[in-house]
């Protein structure tokens, strides 16, 4: 790997870790588990490692924004995460920024490129 | 194909909070096995386990992802100063109210007696100020490891495959044969000053009461040997990267023969000092077997918990030596 290739991936991965709790919250309406919503993100195009994803969605119910559930009805064990009320809450002001920060961020990129 | 699974997560488990350990690692179970099914057949070889495993990272740096604060050092070194701290926060406050115990006596001794509201003060300031001291010392220490790059080990260099049995006997546990081996080198250094000054004495301490509760010579010599000796075997384990039955037979006794050695050179003299300070404790039922009370018990937790490890040993000895014994540590 090139030194522009692994700074591209090092800044890659500096710009997606502030997204990634905005998409996880954006999924949590319908209780899944870890390795479900890792493949529902990977369909939708943003791929996440997996010993990233599982703390994290711990690190979220501890913060309340995500509530969890043994399921122990299935061929075994699983734990199921829903976004708490409260996270609903900050789910719609995250969103809301998020879409500010892009139209900024089209404007600032669009006035890059003609400048 | 359990096995290696197991292996991992127990691995993953050694370095989490207690109170989460149980529900992170069957979660942890539940998600590999989700893993496996969606990529592999009913049946995956140890090879494309091992290709989840790595993609879930190093036990330690996995297990640093769920700590939830990270202050100062990365996840490679986090759970190590956990662990330190943890030993910090144990130890410190021993020593210090044994000192502070000791230091009230000696002063007994001198004629100058301090009131006890002082003492407890004194002795709760100590506590505070000391654990916090020692704590902060153990940060930099490793936010300095931290950033001159004694962190090793990313993804690429862990190997699933290379991880040590679950309970496995003859596994050393090198964090914590490093912790012995400096704490035995500060006992040692202290011991050699007891024996220097003839007795139990503060005058390392700075604040030099100049008192000291004599001690028979011959046992003080005898605990700086089995000390030494101890300190020695643990570097040879470490190095060995392997326990036996002999070696763990040898620690067990120089621990046994340390308690026995201990009760000449501390329990005895102390509980003298304290009778003859405190008349009143004479009343106290079976205050005079204090000491025999404390050597047997400590004997007996010690052969206790070390004795199932030792039939484990005894039973494998003679078995191949496995050389990949614990280098995830």
């Amino acid at each position: 790997m090139s030194d522009t290739d692994e700074q591209i991936g090092k800044l890659r991965l500096e710009l997606r870790r502030g997204i990634v709790v905005l998409a996880v919250l954006s999924q949590m309406d319908t209780a899944r588990y870890g390795y479900s919503l890792i493949q529902q993100l990977a369909a939708q195009g943003l791929d996440i490692e997996e010993g990233t994803l599982y703390p994290l969605l711990r690190r979220l119910e501890g913060q309340g924004l995500l509530e969890s559930e043994w399921e122990v009805g299935e061929t075994r064990p699983r734990k199921y995460y829903r976004i708490s009320p409260f996270g609903r809450d900050v789910l719609v002001a995250l969103r809301a920024e998020w879409l500010e920060t892009v139209e900024v961020m089209r404007a600032i990129l669009q006035g890059g490129d003609h400048g | 194909m359990a096995d290696l699974i197991e292996r991992y997560i127990y691995h993953v488990g050694r370095y989490l909070p207690k109170k989460d350990r149980a529900d992170i690692e069957q979660e942890l179970r539940s998600l590999i096995q989700d893993q496996l099914e969606d990529r592999f057949d009913s049946a995956p070889t140890q090879e494309q386990i091992a290709s989840i495993l790595v993609a879930l990272g190093a036990p330690h740096h996995m297990a640093a992802s769920y700590h939830h604060q990270q202050i100062f050092v990365g996840p490679d070194l986090y759970p190590q100063m956990m662990m330190a701290l943890q030993h910090v926060w144990l130890i410190a406050p021993t020593v210090v109210l044994f000192l502070s115990i000791f230091g009230a006596l000696i002063s007994s001794a001198q004629g100058e007696p301090r009131p006890g509201a002082s003492i407890v003060i004194e002795t709760l300031a100590a506590l505070w100020q000391t654990t916090i001291s020692f704590s902060a010392v153990v940060v930099l220490i490793f936010a300095v490891m931290q950033r001159v790059g004694t962190a090793g080990g990313d993804k690429a260099a862990f190997d699933p495959l290379t991880l040590a049995e679950v309970d496995d006997p003859h596994t050393v546990d090198r964090f914590e044969a490093r912790v012995g081996i400096v704490i035995a080198a500060c006992v040692t250094l202290v011991l050699l000053i007891f024996l220097g000054e003839g007795g139990l004495t503060l005058h390392f301490n700075g604040s030099d009461p100049g008192g000291v509760i004599p001690v028979p010579t011959p046992w003080l010599m005898l605990l700086i040997g089995a000390v030494i000796a101890m300190l020695v075997l643990h570097l040879g384990v470490l190095r060995r990267n392997r326990w036996n039955a002999a070696l763990w037979l040898t620690e067990t006794c120089l621990e046994v023969f340390g308690m026995i050695c201990l009760y000449f050179v501390a329990y005895e003299p102390l509980l003298a000092r304290l009778l003859a300070d405190i008349p009143g404790l004479a009343n106290v039922p079976a205050i005079d077997s204090a000491p025999e009370i404390v050597v047997v018990i400590g004997a007996l937790i010690t052969l206790i918990g070390r004795g199932s490890r030792l039939v484990g040993l005894w039973r494998e000895r003679g078995s191949p030596l496995d050389p990949v014994s614990l280098t995830q540590n």
